[in-house]
């Protein structure tokens, strides 16, 4: 229950943040940056649920006629998950997939509404931004999971 | 022997998972594409308040901005406004004489009365770096009496010494109970009947997924087309008011000096339309909703 507190509070604070920041023309994927994080912090099977429903409201949201965001964000559970297993915790080795995501979560939705290569300039601001933004999402989901004794290690003791 | 059977249970593992992820794909897409509409309306209006919230905030912000000018400016901006006032009183008072005198006249020829529309003012909530000129979301829904295809119009001023004016933006798409989705002309779901002001012939409107421009098809091929013609909305449907401007039309091909080409079956002409709202940089709508709100 807890659990599902934690990942339902952050991923609505996601939506909410990253539609506010699609509007002014930002295309940052801060549920997907969320996704990763709680596979990494908590379980692979919540990042599933986060990425599933909340990337659903997302499309929803914006109307769009087929649901990308359900699509790509449960799968991004995965690679957090591997990332935790090998316990790549350095701030520098994080930045990689905040640099890889954004061509994964933003670059189909692009391809299929643009024609022009123009404005390939919004993938370039995502793919900068996640470069910052993944690892300090990572690490402040990581903290304020262990912090709540919601974490993977906790999850694994009380197992 | 272990490594065959550990060869074989790993075999079987990877089955299975993917055997689920085809499973759980195919429900996520028959899930969203069966309860699309309840759970779009579910959402839209559930992150509300959020969203609301946040545009409310900038709107406060924007009128304490307000407080920074002088009062001399402030006194001449509401001068302004008076002047603005008293014109458009007297526009109102002159345009509720004649719909007075038509209403008479089409009473006399027997016609039922034309369509009555209710504006709903509403401003942008919502709107996708990748999808901008094609969707957008408002703040106003089904509560305010907004309906999947009303006309959605915008207020804005051709150029700098033009008289401002009302132009199509598109289409309501979908509503929840406080917000609506639009589809603008651009997008290719969005289509609409419409005129050309010259040429007095009809064609139908519809968006090509080009973010500049929309093609206007079935246009007789009898009928001369000048380059910056004026589209207008047809009427022939009773959602859509009529004679609102949708745009202007494009030269059939760069240097050409028709704006229209015979279709590939050369029954139709068809054109390229140049929208006249300024779809790009919209802030505030105006919803032509038929039902008065709840």
């Amino acid at each position: 229950m807890n659990r599902l507190a934690f990942v339902a509070v952050g991923s609505i604070a996601c939506v909410t943040i990253e539609s506010l920041l699609r509007e002014i023309g930002l295309a940052t994927p801060l549920l997907a940056f969320y996704v990763f994080a709680v596979a990494y912090a908590v379980s692979r099977g919540w990042a599933v649920f986060s990425g599933c429903l909340f990337g659903a409201s997302l499309d929803f949201l914006f109307g769009h006629a087929f649901p990308f965001s359900a699509i790509l964000l449960p799968l991004l559970a995965f690679p957090g998950e591997w990332f935790r297993v090998r316990h790549m915790d350095s701030l520098l080795v994080q930045s990689l997939p905040g640099l890889l995501i954004p061509l994964y979560a933003v670059l189909p939705r692009l391809i299929l509404f643009f024609s022009s290569l123009e404005n390939f300039s919004i993938l370039i601001l995502s793919c900068a931004s996640g470069i910052v933004l993944l690892p300090l999402i990572v690490f402040a989901t990581e903290r304020l999971a262990r912090w709540l004794r919601l974490d993977a290690e906790a999850e694994g003791a009380s197992a | 022997m272990l490594q065959k059977e550990f060869r074989k249970d790993d075999l079987r593992r990877i089955l299975i998972w993917s055997l689920l992820c085809v499973a759980a794909l195919i429900l996520i897409v028959a899930g969203f594409f069966s309860f699309q509409r309840t759970f779009l309306r579910f959402s839209m209006d559930f992150y509300y308040p959020f969203l609301k919230g946040a545009r409310d905030a900038e709107n406060y912000a924007a009128k304490r901005l307000l407080m920074t000018k002088s009062r001399a400016e402030l006194a001449d901006a509401v001068e302004r406004l008076q002047m603005e006032n008293a014109r458009l009183a007297v526009l109102a008072a002159r345009t509720t004489e004649l719909e007075a005198e038509t209403a008479e006249q089409r009473g006399l020829l027997g016609m039922r009365a034309p369509e009555a529309f209710t504006p709903v003012f509403a401003e942008v909530l919502l709107r996708d770096p990748a999808n901008w000129s094609f969707r957008f979301t408002i703040d106003r829904g089904s509560d305010d009496g907004i309906a999947p295809g009303d006309v959605v119009t915008t207020y804005y001023v051709p150029g700098p010494n033009a008289e401002p004016t009302i132009a199509v933006v598109g289409r309501v798409a979908e509503t929840s109970r406080k917000s609506a989705v639009v589809m603008t002309i651009l997008d290719p779901e969005c289509s609409l009947s419409v005129r050309m002001a010259e040429s007095g012939m009809h064609g139908t409107l519809s968006g090509i997924g080009d973010r500049k421009a929309a093609r206007v098809s079935r246009l007789p091929t009898d009928g001369l087309y000048a380059i910056g013609e004026m589209a207008l909305t047809s009427g022939f449907s009773p959602r859509t008011p009529r004679g609102f401007c949708v745009g202007y039309l494009n030269p059939a091909s760069p240097g050409d000096s028709q704006a229209a080409k015979i279709s590939d079956s050369g029954q139709y002409a068809e054109a390229s339309l140049r929208p006249a709202a300024p779809l790009d940089r919209l802030r505030a709508v105006m919803v032509l909703s038929r039902r008065p709100p709840q």
